[in-house]
Formats: C-alpha cells, structure tokens, sequence
C-alpha cells in the first residue's frame, strides 16, 4: 500500500481513537417521572406502545441509548438530537406543561407525523420498530385530536 | 345574547382599532378583518394592532416574501380558527416574545426598526395570555 495512504489511515485511526475520550456526555435520564403523560392520562394501550417506541428515545427522559451511542462521533449528533427533542417535547414533563402549552404541543404532534417529520429519518432508519404505518400514524394523530378536545375543556 | 352582544363590540373595537391603524400606517397592509359569523372572534386593541403591524406583517402576511413564515403565522387566519387551535399558535406566540426569537435577528440587524422594544413585547404578550386564557374560559 502507498505509504501517504498508511499515514491518513493512521492519522484517522488515532483521532477517532482520541475522541472516543473527548466525546459529549450522554444527555442524562431520570428514573422518576410523576408528571408523564402516560403515568397521568388513560392513554390508549396501542397508542401509549406507539409512542414509546417511535417518540420515547428523544422526547422523554427515559431514552434508551443504542451500543452506536458510546462511538464519538455518531454520539454527538445523537445527543444534540436528544436534547433538542426534549426541549421541544418532553412527554416525562407532560403535567408541567401549562394548559395551552398542551394544546400546541398535541397539534404540533399531529403536524409533524401528518408530514412524516416525526419520527426523524435519520432515526428510523437504524430504528425499524420505530416507523410508522399509515395505520398507526392515524392512531396517534386521532388520539391527538381527541385528548386535545378533553384538553381544552377541563 | 350576551355572547351577540360581546361581538358586536369586539367587531366594533377590532374595526376602530383597524381603522386607526390604517390612519397611522398608510402603507401598511392591515389584515386583521373582523369575522362576525364565527364564535372566535377576539379584540385587537388598538396597541397590539399596532405592533402587529409594524413588527409582524411584512412577514406574516399573504404579501410576506418567506413561505416559511407564512406557513408558521398569518395573522389574518387566527381568528377563523378553530379555538384550541388558536390556543395553540397563541402559546407559539408567548414562546416567541419570550425568547426574543422574532424578528428573526438576522433581520433586526439589516432593519434595525424592527426590533421589538420591551414595552411592545409587554403589549403583544399580554394580549397573547389574556386571549388564550379567555378562550379557554380561564
Ligand atoms: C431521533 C430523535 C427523535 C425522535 C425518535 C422523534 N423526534 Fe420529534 N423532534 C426531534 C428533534 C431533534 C426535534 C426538534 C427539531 C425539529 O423540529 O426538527 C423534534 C421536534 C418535535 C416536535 C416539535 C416540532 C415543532 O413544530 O416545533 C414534535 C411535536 C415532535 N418532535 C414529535 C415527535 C413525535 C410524535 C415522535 C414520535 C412519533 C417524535 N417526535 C420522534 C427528535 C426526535
């Protein structure tokens, strides 16, 4: 092999090795979550599944990190999309939101799932379980529609 | 009854307030047309029409040049809404002001005139919260 290619090899090997240690940490989850949304609401048993395996991981604070998170730096990509989720849309802080937050935050969902924004490509594509059919989609946005009507009127 | 009679007056307030607003602001392209036939109807007071105006509608309007933004907020389709969905472009709004967010800053810096002042942010935000929450019927 032509030596140059041997050093950029070498050059890449060490600096992915490198950061490996310099990595962002993980955004942190917590354990507790009184104010979930599916610990306060009758959510639809189908519906609730749903949206803990295509919307938990980076809209809650329960996100369980696949092995490909502790390699830098596909890691940080991961976490920035993490931490932007939640501050989106934080379903393990559902109950603090106030009334017309709630509301916003239900039409958002179904906006971004009408339009497939919602679960990210970039995640589906490694998550299968995660997409959603035409079926499912109908599900989530219709209890959307509903609970934002119960919303609204309490 | 009392419900005709609350629209009549915040059709007559919203078309003082648009009037005056056309007065100041000749150039200025006021959108905010009263609907008489809906429940969601809402006041316009004077004060936000005019930060609406000055601030808002040469994006948030159908002669805005960003699709973007029109798809985010037009400021003329809020009230023809259906009333928890009004609710919810109302919270957008607060979460704007709060965070200072609009006008975007890019263009603040290119039109330094449309940058939000305090007291206009005040203005615009507390109508935001008091309409939402008399929508809701808090
Ligand atoms: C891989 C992480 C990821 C997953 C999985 C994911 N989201 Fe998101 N979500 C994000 C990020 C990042 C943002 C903020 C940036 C954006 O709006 O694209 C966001 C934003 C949102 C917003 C706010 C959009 C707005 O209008 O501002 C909603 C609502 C939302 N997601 C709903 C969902 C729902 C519902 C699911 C599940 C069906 C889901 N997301 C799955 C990462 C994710």
């Amino acid at each position: 092999m032509n030596k140059i290619v041997k050093y950029i090899i070498g050059i890449i090997a060490v600096v992915v090795i490198l950061l490996q240690f310099m990595g962002p940490d993980a955004p942190d989850n917590r354990e507790n979550n009184p104010d979930d949304l599916l610990m306060n609401t009758q959510v639809d048993a189908e519906v609730a599944g749903l949206l803990r395996a295509s919307c938990y991981d980076c809209h809650s604070m329960e996100t369980k990190y696949p092995w490909y998170s502790k390699i830098s730096p596909v890691s940080g990509f991961l976490f920035d999309h993490i931490e932007e989720g939640r501050d989106e849309l934080n379903f393990s802080n559902w109950q603090t939101y106030e009334k017309r937050r709630k509301l916003r935050k239900l039409k958002e969902i179904q906006e971004e799932i009408e339009e497939g924004e919602m679960p990210m490509k970039s995640y589906t594509l490694v998550h299968g379980e995660a997409r959603l059919s035409d079926s499912q989609k109908e599900l989530i946005i219709n209890w959307a529609k509903d609970y934002s009507k119960k919303v609204f009127s309490e | 009854m009392k419900k005709i009679s609350l629209l009549i007056l915040v059709a007559g307030f919203m078309f003082i307030g648009i009037n005056q607003a056309q007065a100041q602001k000749e150039e200025a392209k006021v959108l905010l047309v009263p609907q008489n036939d809906t429940e969601t109807v809402f006041a316009y007071p004077i004060s936000v029409v005019n930060v609406i105006n000055n601030k808002c509608l040469g994006c948030h309007s159908p002669s805005g040049k960003s699709d973007d933004a029109k798809e985010d907020l037009m400021w003329e389709k809020l009230q023809g809404m259906d009333p928890a969905d009004m609710v919810a472009v109302l919270d957008e709004i607060i979460e704007v002001l709060e965070e200072g967010k609009m006008p975007p800053k890019k263009i603040v810096a290119k039109y330094p005139h449309l940058k939000m002042s305090d007291e206009e942010t005040t203005i615009l935000k507390s109508w935001a919260e008091m309409t939402s929450n008399n929508l809701m019927g808090e």
